[in-house]
């Protein structure tokens, strides 16, 4: 068909508020180097479009012509009702756009590939991962799912998912459940050397204590007290999964209650384990995901009992540790091949969150260092002088700009190494008072510290 | 006379408002009431301060005059003005004045949105003479005993151009209010939007949320007031979601992208 008898049978096809002569013609042009029947194809969608929108017609006439030779004849009707649909929903703009790219908007997701990448949706998930914490939080795309308690790292696509929607929606998992183990301090845990049921595992296990010379032990440290350290390892992160998932379902219930199906998916995802140990700890972590257990296993029954224990709120990663020792001493085998962890558990990488931390506490530290340098010139300025120099005894150097703050007992002249009680005591009003106000700063800096940082 | 009691009566406060404490930020009010010194409020927007003043104004048992504050405030806004009424020139005293004459409480409401001429006709009302002089009237009016005068700020808004000069702040003993502690909070909500425990915990955490986005995109996070907007339109029927978006999110933003953060927050909680 040429022009003229394109406008004819456009006019035919909208007879309700016809365009203007001139104007439909312009629209029109692009269709006429078209084989006749893909200009037939095209025109019989116009009665649907041009009631609901004369603009958005103008705009599938523009793009109908590329888009049809990419679509197969029952692919282009479901394409129109997409546009339509789209119109209804978003607008004007968001059906034009969804036009202008048939391939990623329409071919991929027909071919169920609706992945979405981290670039696409790292400046909508900034926000909302900064919202879940009261300290500065980054995301990046890695290789691996985890978080150094500073960064997440997240996959660079996520395409589990025919719908973008639901491969979002698997982002947004991911970077809560990381940061529930931030917030359930997770990586902040360390053993305590007095506590009667770790002296008992090393008693148990004939664990060596040597390496430690501080009461606390790092949790990685913690594990290879364990004949087996990669199964207690398992068995830990099962039981703070677990405990984390809980603490995410009271605490976003939108999210858990919108994740369901999503997480239902994951676990039918998970490789089918023969037999053993793996077993039980693999149903383990779907119950812990879905709410819901297939076996009939008592062993599993035993272990989703135990990890019940964890659903209280009150609960913490200490008790993690608890109940997977208490696991442990049930479920020890001569072989152990690990059962990787729920999708967006990823695994921890306790090491690496632990250089972050003692990072992030030098750099508190280190403010804090400046925050005094600053305050006690003045501080000393201020009165602490004069104290110093009616009470210290001559012998004994003023105190000048902040310096020579901290004054070592004297000796009583001639003495055994007796201190001089009165003389000490007047130090110790000088001292005490500089102190006081060293750790009233302290205090105050420790307090918005942690806020900032919960470190 | 009986026409300016009857104006005045409008600002008295008969029920006690709901008002849950803090901190002293009464024992320090009543202690400024006592010994005629002003009150200045200091705080984000929706945290409680106007709610605060109707609490105090109810337990002394006085007046009330509150004034929005804004650029086009002049003195004669504040202080009167002479009006043509039946072709004689009548005098008609502005909120301050007749908050000075009645011994009220006038509470001036983001004092640093008035222009800074007109802040500065409080200064004698502000510190120990407690004086305000009616220029156009000839007149030199003494606050009674029981005057109050307390103003209100954001320091979230402070800008070189919107702040508070030294010379008027530092006649106030300041309040500094900041958003109630969670459960404080979700009682707030609750009480004041009519939602269940759980809708109200759920709000509290949206707020507190929106809060860690302050620096981070938005300039202020959601108040409780906006919080408790958002249960009023959930215990009135709304689907919960939706009334977040209408009575939370769209008021914070309107960058698109931070908008769709938003709503992804409400959705983990709702």
């Amino acid at each position: 068909m040429d022009i003229t008898q394109l406008k004819q049978e456009f006019f035919q096809l909208s007879p309700t508020h016809p365009p203007n002569d001139w104007e439909i013609e312009e629209h029109l042009e692009p269709l006429v180097s078209l084989s006749d029947s893909m200009q037939d194809w095209i025109l019989c969608h116009v009665p649907a479009i041009w009631p609901v929108s004369h603009s958005l017609c103008y705009s599938y006439l523009a793009e109908a012509g590329d888009v049809f030779t990419c679509l197969d004849e029952a692919q282009r009707t479901s394409w129109v009702a997409e546009v339509l649909d789209i119109y209804e929903a978003d607008g004007l703009k968001a059906a034009q756009a969804f036009m202008r790219d048939v391939e990623e908007n329409f071919l991929c997701r027909l071919r169920g590939e609706a992945g979405v990448t981290f670039d696409e949706v790292h400046n909508v998930l900034e926000p909302y991962a900064q919202s879940l914490c009261q300290r500065k939080i980054m995301l990046a795309s890695g290789n691996e799912i985890y978080t150094d308690t500073e960064t997440v790292f997240l996959p660079q696509e996520i395409i589990f998912f025919h719908e973008e929607q639901e491969n979002f929606l698997l982002y947004k998992l991911l970077i809560t459940f990381q940061l529930g183990l931030v917030n359930g301090n997770t990586y902040d845990l360390t053993m305590n050397h007095s506590d009667s049921w770790v002296s008992d595992i090393v008693k148990r296990y004939h664990a060596h204590l040597l390496k430690h010379t501080t009461q606390q032990i790092p949790l990685a440290d913690f594990f290879s007290f364990f004949p087996q350290p990669r199964l207690f390892e398992d068995l830990f992160c099962l039981a703070e999964g677990f405990r984390v998932s809980r603490s995410m379902a009271r605490q976003y219930p939108g999210l858990w209650k919108d994740s369901k199906e999503l997480r239902i998916a994951l676990a039918g995802l998970r490789p089918r384990l023969s037999g053993g140990v793996e077993v039980i700890i693999d149903d383990a972590w779907r119950y812990c995901m879905t709410g819901k257990s297939n076996t009939h296993q008592k062993e599993v029954f035993e272990v989703i009992n135990r990890l019940e224990d964890l659903s209280i709120p009150c609960k913490t990663a200490r008790d993690s540790v608890q109940i997977a020792s208490q696991m442990y001493a049930t479920l020890e085998t001569g072989h152990y091949q690990s059962v990787a962890p729920m999708y967006y558990m990823g695994r921890l990488h306790l090491q690496e969150a632990e250089q972050v931390i003692i990072k992030r506490r030098d750099e508190v530290k280190e403010q804090f260092v400046t925050a005094l340098a600053a305050m006690l010139p003045e501080l000393t300025n201020q009165d602490n002088s004069e104290l110093v120099n009616e009470n210290a005894p001559s012998s004994r150097p003023a105190m000048e700009e902040g310096v020579a703050m901290f004054l070592p007992a004297e000796k009583e002249e001639g003495g055994e190494g007796k201190h001089n009680a009165e003389d000490n005591a007047q130090s110790l009003l000088v001292l005490s008072d500089l102190a006081h106000r060293f750790l009233c700063s302290w205090s105050i800096l420790r307090l918005t510290s942690q806020k900032q940082c919960n470190l | 006379m009986e026409e300016k009691q009857e104006l005045l009566e409008e600002h008295i406060i008969t029920q006690e408002p709901f008002y849950l404490q803090q901190g002293d930020e009464l024992q320090i009010a009543l202690a400024a009431y006592q010994h005629k010194i002003p009150l200045l409020l200091k705080g984000p927007t929706g945290c409680g301060k106007t709610r605060f003043m109707h609490f105090l104004a109810w337990h002394l048992k006085r007046p009330l005059i509150t004034v929005s504050c804004h650029d086009d405030l002049s003195t004669s806004d504040l202080v009167g003005r002479y009006l043509i009424k039946g072709g004689d020139a009548v005098w008609v005293d502005g909120p301050l004045t007749l908050a000075v004459r009645h011994g009220a409480i006038c509470y001036l409401d983001e004092i640093v949105e008035a222009r800074k001429d007109t802040t500065v006709v409080i200064h004698p009302l502000a510190d120990d003479r407690r004086e305000l002089p009616i220029e156009k009237r000839g007149e030199l009016l003494t606050a009674p005993d029981e005057f109050m005068l307390a103003v209100s700020y954001n320091p979230g808004y402070q800008s070189v151009l919107k702040d508070l000069k030294q010379s008027t702040r530092q006649r106030f003993i300041s309040l500094d209010f900041v958003y109630p502690q969670p459960d404080v909070e979700q009682k707030i909500v609750q009480h004041e939007s009519g939602v269940d425990a759980g809708t109200a915990e759920l709000l509290v955490r949206l707020g507190e949320m929106t809060r860690n986005l302050q620096d981070a995109g938005l300039p202020e996070g959601a108040s409780t007031r906006l919080l408790i907007h958002a249960g009023k339109l959930m215990a009135s029927g709304m689907e919960k979601r939706r009334a977040c978006q209408a009575a939370i999110t769209d008021s914070l933003t309107d960058e698109k992208e931070l908008l769709v953060s938003l709503n992804e927050i409400v959705t983990s909680l709702f």
